[in-house]
């Protein structure tokens, strides 16, 4: 443990200079929302772009494959993008691209999200239809199914090099016990191997619904062209689909760790707290705890730096997944700067001082660092578009930009003191460690 | 080598109109993108975009990364940074000030230019810019900032050296130019190379390198029209800006094998100066159709042949010359090689028209989809100028870049190919096996 002094500095440099900078209120165009046939359309134009960004959000996530089937989610993604269309008959990824586009898709604990973005002067009348002809006549030919595994094969053989989703894929296992929303986002090799295309088939046809599916768009479109999505939308049947219905057991023991070794360079720590929701009261001050834990973490784990470092060479970080279902916190930390149990503790004392005792001084420091990290991850269309999408999905309003920063806004210390004591206590760790590293961090 | 005498005219011309008017608009009258010159001789570059709710804020500065006596690895780098950690009259440093908005504060050191960069929330954007013009157009560095700068100048520096893909492009530029601030990479290996530098001689090349007539300010997203009457008043020195700063080529290719933890093997040609945009577009095209990540013809076949390996390669854009490269990491590094020769041999004969048009859309976009961000707008805007066509810059909406790009046709693509992609200089870094 970190002694008090060096935890009540951070708490103290926190709440200190409040009075730096008072920033005008960002006023940003709203999103249009719109509904259509039981799916939610969310419109943000922008004249001047030359590109169009488009999140399409369908139920069709993890929590729709039982564990014998993880991967399935992924595999019929992979299958849609593979899909021949067009007058050439080439594969939905290859056709949009000849037009000026790009497609890729997510799997979320809940979702399957789309991502398609291109040039804005071909984007209704040729790119956007050639996705939804995929969708209409999705390809799932015994060819295309192995291909699919295929590539989902060598996802995962790439994810087990990164440390921060081996953590993560464990912590997420345990985390999410009335759904199966923890399971690997492409699946196992194993399970992989056992799914054909009668499947894939199955599973299109049960969860590609249009009920509840979210098309998120932003950039060089009109603001009353809502209606160039009706097509896509109507591609999907009518109907919703509920989650497959699981109840699974929580971790006990005092020391809730997942431990870990792969083929990488310095160990990782990898630590998963409960978090409030977009609709919570709460959420607001969980967005500024979330940005103190972070800076906590990263000024203990490395020197405080001059400038900003990119998140690939950073000692530490916090992510709040707020679009998932139940939210939750994440804090890592990697050992390229030393042992990472000395941030991690640091940063579990500051947080335990936060809910034992309120704060006494002016927090619009913390408040404001929070406010410009939050609007600093809405800058690109596709980031935009999956803000909206995100907000749309929890039934509030889409304009996440405003949302977020009245949340951040309104927060008091006794909010952080609330939520800290409620969230930030007792979190599942993960410890991915070097193969070749004998000791585990204490 | 191009005459810099162009620029430096221009740059003069456009002082003497800003002593008449605080600002004066020189782009098109309806353009999206504004471009004024300063009375302190700083032309800026803005382009407003009230969709986002972010503003980055960028100051380019032409100076040689090694200094401008004999060459000092890193000095442009430590100058850049020591600035940004001094503290200012009211206790903060720039740094510091960017990160307390909640914003993201960058320093990029190129061998010809400076580049500072912020991205902060709209509404914070014209303090900031105050603060960081104050900062390098009159720079106050002391003792303490150079410790802070020297320790994270050295961190940076190990950092790129663990990163393969970074010593292949040092080491290529080293082979490709025999002299110039190309030769040199811009960070230290250690910093034993920058404790010997004094706070005077770090002062001098500050003065030097950061003053107002030698900056292009960029600055991008939500920020209001007026927002570059804030930029900080500087000293008026009625000098141009450093003209482009070229390297001397070296005679010939060269073919090399260098130490280091992994194997990796580079390729690199010269090619054509930002004076001649339709081949210089044609060198991006070909970067494109070929090594883009996930969409190139070579990187997806890599991705069959072989899984781990990691491909790279792009055309940058240079005053002159510019330079091609082409960068593999991973265990089958010939199966690679072989791949990527394969296909700049093909590109050298013409594409097929219909395959020539969907390529050149998917250039387009990719052209497009890169300067989407207000950074990356930013950025763009900021390489472009200080290389010598501001107008060039993709994100421009003058579109130069474009109708470059659309005059392209299949046999002038092959033709620009046999031009410039001869024999390349290659490096191969070697692991050393036990």
């Amino acid at each position: 443990m970190r002694p008090l002094g060096l935890c009540a500095a951070f708490i103290l440099a926190a709440i200190m200079s409040g009075t730096v900078v008072a920033a005008a209120p960002i006023a940003m165009p709203a999103p249009r929302q719109t509904s259509y046939d039981g799916a939610t359309i969310v419109l943000q134009p922008d004249a001047e772009s030359s590109l169009v960004g488009m999140q399409f959000f369908i139920a069709a996530g993890l929590d729709r494959q039982a564990p014998a089937q993880n991967g399935l989610s992924a595999l019929v993604a992979e299958d849609v993008l593979n899909t021949p269309v067009g007058e050439g008959h080439v594969p939905l990824r290859d056709a949009v691209l000849s037009e000026g586009a790009s497609i890729a898709y997510t799997v979320d604990g809940h979702w399957i999200r789309y991502y398609l973005e291109g040039i804005k002067a071909n984007f209704a009348t040729r790119i956007l239809p050639l996705f939804a002809a995929a969708l209409a006549r999705p390809s799932f030919d015994a060819g295309a199914v192995s291909d699919a595994r295929t590539e989902l094969d060598r996802k995962i053989a790439e994810n087990q090099l990164v440390p921060l989703t081996v953590g993560l894929e464990m912590l997420n296992a345990a985390f999410f016990t009335d759904s199966d929303a923890g399971l690997p986002q492409y699946g196992l090799p194993a399970t992989l191997a056992g799914l054909g295309p009668a499947d894939a088939r199955r599973f299109f046809s049960t969860y590609y619904r249009r009920t509840g599916a979210i098309v998120s768009a932003a950039g060089g479109l009109d603001s009353d062209r809502a209606g160039d999505f009706f097509t896509l939308v109507d591609t999907l049947p009518p109907g919703a689909t509920r989650p497959i219905a699981v109840k699974l057991g929580k971790l006990r023991g005092s020391q809730r760790r997942l431990v870990a070794r792969r083929d990488i360079a310095v160990p990782w720590l990898v630590a998963q707290f409960p978090a409030p929701s977009i609709r919570s009261r709460d959420f607001g001050a969980m967005l500024v705890l979330t940005s103190f834990l972070e800076r906590t973490a990263s000024e203990v784990a490395e020197n405080p730096s001059v400038t900003t470092r990119p998140l690939s060479d950073r000692a530490a970080g916090a992510l709040y997944n707020f679009d998932e279902r139940p939210a939750n916190v994440v804090l890592f930390i990697n050992g390229g700067f030393g042992d990472p149990s000395r941030p991690f503790s640091t940063a579990l004392s500051v947080i335990q001082i936060f809910a034992r005792s309120k704060l006494s001084g002016d927090i619009a420091s913390m408040k404001r660092i929070a406010a410009g990290a939050y609007v600093d991850a809405a800058t690109s269309l596709e980031d935009r578009t999956w803000f909206a999408g995100v907000f749309a999905a929890q039934d509030v309003s889409p304009d996440y930009v405003r949302r977020g920063l009245d949340a951040i806004g309104n927060v008091r210390p006794a909010d952080l003191q609330r939520v800290a004591r409620t969230y930030l206590s007792n979190p599942n760790v993960a410890i991915v460690l070097p193969r070749d590293l004998q000791s585990t961090p204490s | 080598m191009t005459s810099r005498a162009g620029a430096g005219r221009g740059a003069a011309s456009w002082a003497g109109l800003a002593l008449l008017f605080w600002f004066c608009t020189f782009c098109v009258a309806d353009a999206a993108v504004e471009r004024t010159r300063l009375p302190v001789g700083s032309t800026v570059i803005l382009r407003r975009d009230a969709t986002v709710p972010t503003v980055a804020l960028e100051l380019w500065f032409r100076a040689p990364s090694t200094g401008f006596g004999s060459p000092t690895v890193g000095l442009a780098r430590y100058a850049a940074t020591a600035i940004a950690a001094s503290s200012s009259g009211d206790g903060l440093s720039v740094s510091q000030l960017i990160k307390s908005v909640g914003g993201r504060f960058l320093i990029s050191v190129y061998p010809d230019a400076v580049s500072i960069a912020a991205s902060v929330p709209g509404g914070t954007e014209i303090r900031v810019l105050k603060a960081l013009t104050t900062a390098y157009f009159s720079p106050n560095l002391n003792a303490d900032a150079m410790r802070s700068a020297l320790r994270d100048v050295v961190v940076t520096g190990t950092q790129e050296l663990l990163d393969p893909e970074a010593a292949l492009h040092d080491a290529l530029f080293a082979h490709l130019f025999s002299s110039g601030p190309a030769h040199y990479a811009t960070l230290p290996p250690n910093g034993s190379l920058l404790s010997h530098v004094s706070l005077v001689e770090l002062r001098q090349f500050a003065a030097r390198a950061f003053r107002s007539s030698n900056a292009v300010l960029t600055i991008a997203g939500d920020a209001p029209a007026s927002v570059s009457a804030n930029v900080a008043a500087g000293r008026v020195d009625g000098l141009a800006m450093v003209g482009p700063l070229d390297s001397t080529p070296a005679p010939g290719a060269t073919t090399s094998t260098e130490p280091y933890a992994e194997d990796a093997l580079g390729l690199a040609w010269l090619g054509p100066p930002i004076s001649d945009p339709k081949a210089a577009t044609a060198l991006d095209f070909i970067a494109d159709y070929l090594f883009r990540a996930d969409t190139g013809v070579v990187t997806r076949a890599s991705l069959v042949e072989a899984p781990d390996a990691v491909l790279t390669g792009q055309f940058v854009t240079l005053h002159d010359p510019g330079v091609m490269l082409v960068e593999i990491e991973g265990k089958q590094l010939e199966l690679v090689r072989n791949s990527v020769q394969e296909q700049l041999e093909r590109i050298k004969r013409p594409l097929t028209q219909s395959a020539f048009e969907a390529a050149r859309r998917a250039f387009e976009y990719h052209v497009l989809s890169d300067a989407e961000t207000p950074l990356a707008a930013a950025d763009n805007f900021g390489w472009y100028a200080v290389e010598g066509d501001a107008l060039y810059a993709p994100s421009d909406d003058g579109a130069k870049y474009l109708q470059a790009a659309e005059s392209l046709d299949p046999a002038y693509v092959a033709r620009i190919a046999q031009q410039y992609l001869g024999t390349p200089t290659v490096v191969q870094l070697k692991a050393s096996r036990k």
